[in-house]
């Protein structure tokens, strides 16, 4: 576990100031000096300068780590998509784009990220609702039930495809289903990840919009 | 604020940034959803809370200091 964090200064800065933060608490805590300047500038450093230091490099690294696929697979309801992204012998639309050096192991969010001016932030509130339903929720469910019932919330915008298949290389226009359907994927009318084009993405995907499912959209 | 309950607060706000740092670096070792919302709400709000009680305490003593 150490050598993953010293590899990274921003996490070893992160520790290491917290560390001497707790160490000057706990020197205030155990010998009580008097309030005088020099106890106040101690305060100052280890109530307001170092945690604000691991607070800032501890949000950076926060927010670095949501984006890992290890990250979104820690809840279990989650598993079987990302052990099917993570088999390098999967042929699944996920599978093949984890496999894309471009994307890596933050592949989940580079299709699921919202990519509009405030997408960083909408895509944070979204997993915020992620993690609130399923402590709630799913927390207790078995996976063969959360594979039944999970679906997502909103049908898979094209416009994230278009993020980086632009539609209008000429590589991809050599494609005559593209060039056919051209307007009405653009529009959305027609998903790129459906199941006579690149899908279904995950081996469970479902489709919400159009298919049973035994349980409301959350 | 007497000097006795100066130092009895500045004892709780050194507690509440232990408290604090404790999660925001449980989420750097463990960054998995709980540890992770739980530092950026929970931890942060309690070190902001220790160190504007610090502020408080510091500017309400200097003021005193200063005071003619």
């Amino acid at each position: 576990m150490a050598s993953w964090i010293f590899d990274n200064p921003l996490l070893a800065a992160a520790i290491g100031c917290a560390a001497t933060s707790v160490a000057l608490m706990l020197w205030y805590l155990v010998r009580r000096p008097a309030l005088s300047h020099a106890t106040k500038i101690v305060l100052l450093f280890g109530i307001g300068v170092l945690p604000i230091a691991t607070a800032t490099t501890g949000n950076v690294a926060g927010f670095e780590a949501t984006k890992a696929r290890s990250f979104c697979g820690s809840c279990h309801v989650m598993t079987p998509y990302s052990a099917d992204s993570s088999d390098p012998h999967s042929t699944t639309l996920a599978a093949r784009h984890a496999r894309n050096a471009d994307f890596g192991d933050d592949n989940c969010y580079a299709c699921h990220a919202n990519y509009g001016m405030y997408g960083t932030i909408l895509t944070k509130l979204g997993g915020l609702r992620h993690v609130y339903e399923y402590s709630l929720h799913y927390r207790n469910m078995s996976l063969a039930e959360a594979r039944a019932t999970i679906h997502i919330r909103e049908p898979f915008q094209n416009a994230t495809c278009m993020h980086c298949h632009s539609t209008q290389g000429p590589i991809w226009n050599l494609v005559k289903d593209h060039t056919s359907l051209l307007e009405r994927l653009r529009s959305g009318a027609v998903s790129c990840a459906s199941a006579g084009c690149h899908g279904p993405a995950h081996p469970a995907s479902k489709l919400p919009w159009s298919t049973a499912s035994t349980e409301p959209t959350r | 604020m007497t000097d006795g309950k100066q130092s009895i607060a500045l004892r709780v706000c050194a507690l509440l940034t232990i408290i604090g740092l404790a999660l925001m670096v449980w989420s750097i070792l463990a960054p998995t959803p709980l540890p992770v919302m739980l530092a950026m709400t929970a931890g942060q709000a309690i070190g902001a809370a220790a160190f504007a009680t610090y502020l408080i305490i510091v500017i309400r003593a200097l003021r005193r200091e200063l005071r003619p």
